[in-house]
């Protein structure tokens, strides 16, 4: 068919051909395009988490167009009526602008508050994923340790988020946030100074709040979420024993085309549902709850979800307060700094934790277990879960209340035994039944290989490639 | 049905799931969070406790309606009954016109329990017969408590005026929505959404339960009607922003985006990760484990 060769290729070969000359990207591409990627479908909670951060990057670069980080007063004289004529800042004013004047600025600030409430949840579950199977054992412990990192910056990242709009329901989280800071003794006014710019309310505040939530938050995303995925590269995925899956191997779809045709359709589907949310669901009316002002306070008064423990802890910590030394230690100080830091110092010790008391095992591991394989870990876990939902369920305790018909007081006691007595409990049982589901012998089958060329050699390695010659699968390198 | 097709559903199947799952949630969500939706009508004529207590028409029916009715709890002449339990009433000397109106037009009063917490029900008695209760209580103690209050022309009052007022004196217990909440132990402050424009000038003036007094000096009678205002324009006012599932804050806010949000996407990834599914996956050879120059 000399013909055909000869006849002129496509723009898009010729720029493939050039691209190619210059980077030679043949050379890499057909090993990432093969790389394996576990089928099974937990592995894309963490997909969620990403491609949810994609869609709060682009709806806040819009929202940015038009946000004003400033404190100054001007009189609001917009189509929203009942806040015509009043005096409020220029952040409010500019939000508000937003909701009601710039065309889809509504809908976009809609998507991007949803997009973090789902940011955060998809990042928790994920992480329950990969504490109840073991994917954080060695050598994985950095990735444990980065997607907690990930975690506490999602968090902060909403909370600087739905601070900027100025509307008494964020200047009293703001508040609140401010006194935990300044609760810490001895650096707690510095801490302060330094984060919000002086006393608050003050002037600077939402400067500094808007560099960090723009700045240098997303900045230590887009840094941490790279180091996650390289080193998952670099690692490879875990996957879950059974089938053909072995220590020494990687089962699973092929990048392309199988595993980028999941991730877009993940993607373009992520991309759906928050559109969904932010178009029919309201979120965040801030409009009613009319600026901020230090006087005012409103009641039922929650932060978005994953702050919830936080305030709950509070809510439920009894209001002790120290002298010693001359130095008070304020009521909030263990509720709001030291509690919330021995949680994350706990979990970001784990995988070491759980090594040196839990598994009791240093060996290398890139095959899952099933919770029930480890009954003392998944006894730790649910009862570390059943915690943090009491707390977060205590963040709400007014509304519970009053949709259950309990004293307040009444509620409040409750929950301050349960949260005592009912993670060691529920944690137990839990352990009780992992145990006598038993392990049917699947940790004694999970190969450990710290030398495990033998295992290697012994086992066929099966290329990844459907119709090439050459052996280049992932492993063939190996030896 | 065999297995397989258990195992493997057909997609319309599949779509019907979603949709039945999507409904429950919205069903559950409407319970939980919903606006009591029983919007009552009534008239709201302003009246004058004072003039009817001069009427010993109004005054002598009042307080037959009061021994049949009120006396159990109140005692004679409401003086109140001091004692604990359920038929320990307060004494009513002095609670003035619109405190009378204000708990017999919400059908707060009659109650069965004085132990038990007031709350709203359909009204008791005629409008007539009200008034007559009104006139004898006020008779008790004649221009001690507050009067009714007028606020007729409401309607124009300013809603601006009416959210800033509403914002510093009401919602740090009522809420931002006017929804109500628990502020107490024993104490959960009322929805506004079924409340009528005179019930809510009344119970201001009035202070129900452990709700604070509002006199003329704190909050004039234009002042008062701005808050009526505002109460009834948050009440009409649409949202925006989609469905407001009762406006109850970001409780409801957090709950819809793990179960909506992170429901949806948690299904969409089960179906995508499910049908990727293959026995038959290729498999790639995992570099040796110290192996520092591993691919990748």
């Amino acid at each position: 068919m000399s013909s055909s060769q000869k006849a002129r290729q496509s723009p898009v070969d010729d720029l493939a051909r050039w691209l190619d000359d210059r980077l030679r990207l043949a050379e890499g591409g057909r090993k990432y395009l093969h790389k394996a990627f576990p089928a099974h479908w937990s592995f894309l909670l963490g997909e969620i988490a990403l491609f949810s951060l994609i869609v709060l990057f682009a709806t806040g670069v819009f929202l940015a167009l038009f946000y004003v980080p400033d404190h100054r007063l001007v009189v609001y004289d917009g189509p929203y009526v009942p806040l015509q004529g009043q005096e409020i800042s220029a952040a409010y004013e500019s939000t508000l602008r937003l909701s009601f004047e710039v065309r889809a600025g509504l809908l976009m600030r809609q998507i991007h508050h949803w997009a973090a409430l789902v940011f955060v949840a998809a990042i928790v579950v994920h992480m329950l994923r990969v504490f109840f199977t073991g994917a954080f054992r060695r050598p994985r412990e950095l990735n444990w340790v980065i997607g907690l990192a990930l975690l506490l910056l999602a968090i902060v990242a909403g909370f600087t988020g739905y601070s900027l709009p100025d509307d008494l329901l964020s200047g009293t989280g703001l508040r609140i946030g401010y006194s935990v800071l300044l609760s810490v003794p001895f650096v707690g006014p510095l801490l302060g100074f330094i984060g919000l710019g002086g006393e608050y309310p003050g002037t600077d505040t939402l400067g500094r709040l808007y560099l960090m939530h723009v700045l240098i938050i997303p900045a230590g995303l887009v840094g941490l979420v790279t180091a996650h995925l390289v080193i998952l590269m670099r690692q490879k995925h875990t996957q879950k024993p059974g089938g053909r899956a072995r220590q020494h191997n990687v089962v699973g779809e092929p990048l392309f085309p199988n595993q980028v045709m999941t991730s877009l359709s993940l993607f373009a589907f992520t991309v759906a549902v928050l559109a969904l949310l932010g178009g029919l669901f309201e979120i965040n009316p801030l409009w009613l709850y009319g600026p901020y002002e230090p006087f005012e306070v409103f009641a039922p008064m929650q932060p978005d979800w994953y702050m919830g423990w936080l305030e709950g802890l509070m809510r439920l910590w009894p209001a002790w307060e120290w002298t010693m030394f001359g130095v008070t230690i304020p009521a909030i100080f263990l509720p709001g700094v030291v509690v919330p830091g021995v949680l994350f110092g706990l979990a970001f010790a784990w995988p070491w934790i759980d090594r040196r008391w839990i598994a009791r095992d240093e060996r290398e591991h890139h095959l899952l277990v099933r919770p029930r394989d480890n009954p003392l870990r998944t006894g730790i876990g649910v009862a570390g879960i059943t915690f943090v939902a009491l707390i977060t369920l205590a963040g709400s305790n007014d509304v519970i209340a009053s949709d259950l018909g309990m004293g307040l007081q009444t509620l409040t006691w409750w929950l301050r035994v349960l949260t005592v007595v009912l993670p060691p409990l529920a944690g137990w049982v839990a352990y009780r039944i992992a145990a006598s589901l038993g392990t049917g012998g699947a940790e004694d089958a999970d190969p450990a290989s710290p030398g495990g060329d033998d295992e290697g050699d012994a086992a066929a390695p099966e290329s990844l490639e459907t119709g090439s010659d050459s052996p280049a699968g992932e492993g063939a390198a190996r030896s | 049905m065999s297995t397989d097709a258990l195992r493997h559903p057909h997609p319309l199947v599949r779509l019907l799931l979603v949709g039945a799952a999507l409904i429950t949630a919205a069903v559950a969500l409407t319970a939980l969070f919903g606006a009591d939706a029983r919007a009552q009508d009534g008239e709201n004529s302003p009246e004058d406790g004072a003039e009817l207590a001069e009427d010993p028409e109004h005054v002598q029916r009042g307080a037959e309606l009061f021994g049949t009715h009120c006396a159990l709890c109140h005692g004679e002449e409401g003086r109140g009954l001091p004692i604990e339990g359920p038929r320990g009433g307060p004494s009513l000397e002095g609670v003035g016109p619109a405190s009378v109106d204000f708990m017999l037009r919400t059908g707060r009063m009659p109650m069965d329990n004085a132990q038990d917490r007031l709350r709203r029900h359909p009204q008791q008695f005629s409008d007539e017969d009200r008034r007559a209760l009104i006139a004898y209580v006020e008779q008790l103690a004649p221009g001690e408590g507050p009067e009714i209050p007028d606020i007729d022309g409401w309607e124009d009052a300013d809603p601006t005026r009416g959210l800033e007022l509403f914002t510093t004196n009401c919602a740090a217990c009522h809420g931002p929505t006017a929804q109500g909440v628990a502020v107490g132990q024993q104490d959960i402050s009322s929805s506004l959404d079924v409340t009528e424009p005179i019930e809510i000038a009344t119970a201001v003036r009035s202070g129900p339960g452990v709700m604070p007094r509002f006199t003329e000096e704190t909050l004039s009678e234009e002042d008062l009607q701005a808050v009526t205002a505002w109460v009834m324009d948050l009440r009409e006012r649409e949202a925006p922003g989609g469905w407001s599932f009762g406006r109850s804050g970001t409780v409801a806010e957090g709950l819809i985006a793990v179960v909506v949000g992170l429901g949806l996407l948690a299904l969409v990834m089960y179906l995508l990760g499910e049908s990727a599914r293959d026995e038959d996956a290729p498999t790639a050879e995992r570099p040796d484990a110290g192996d520092p120059h591993g691919q990748q």
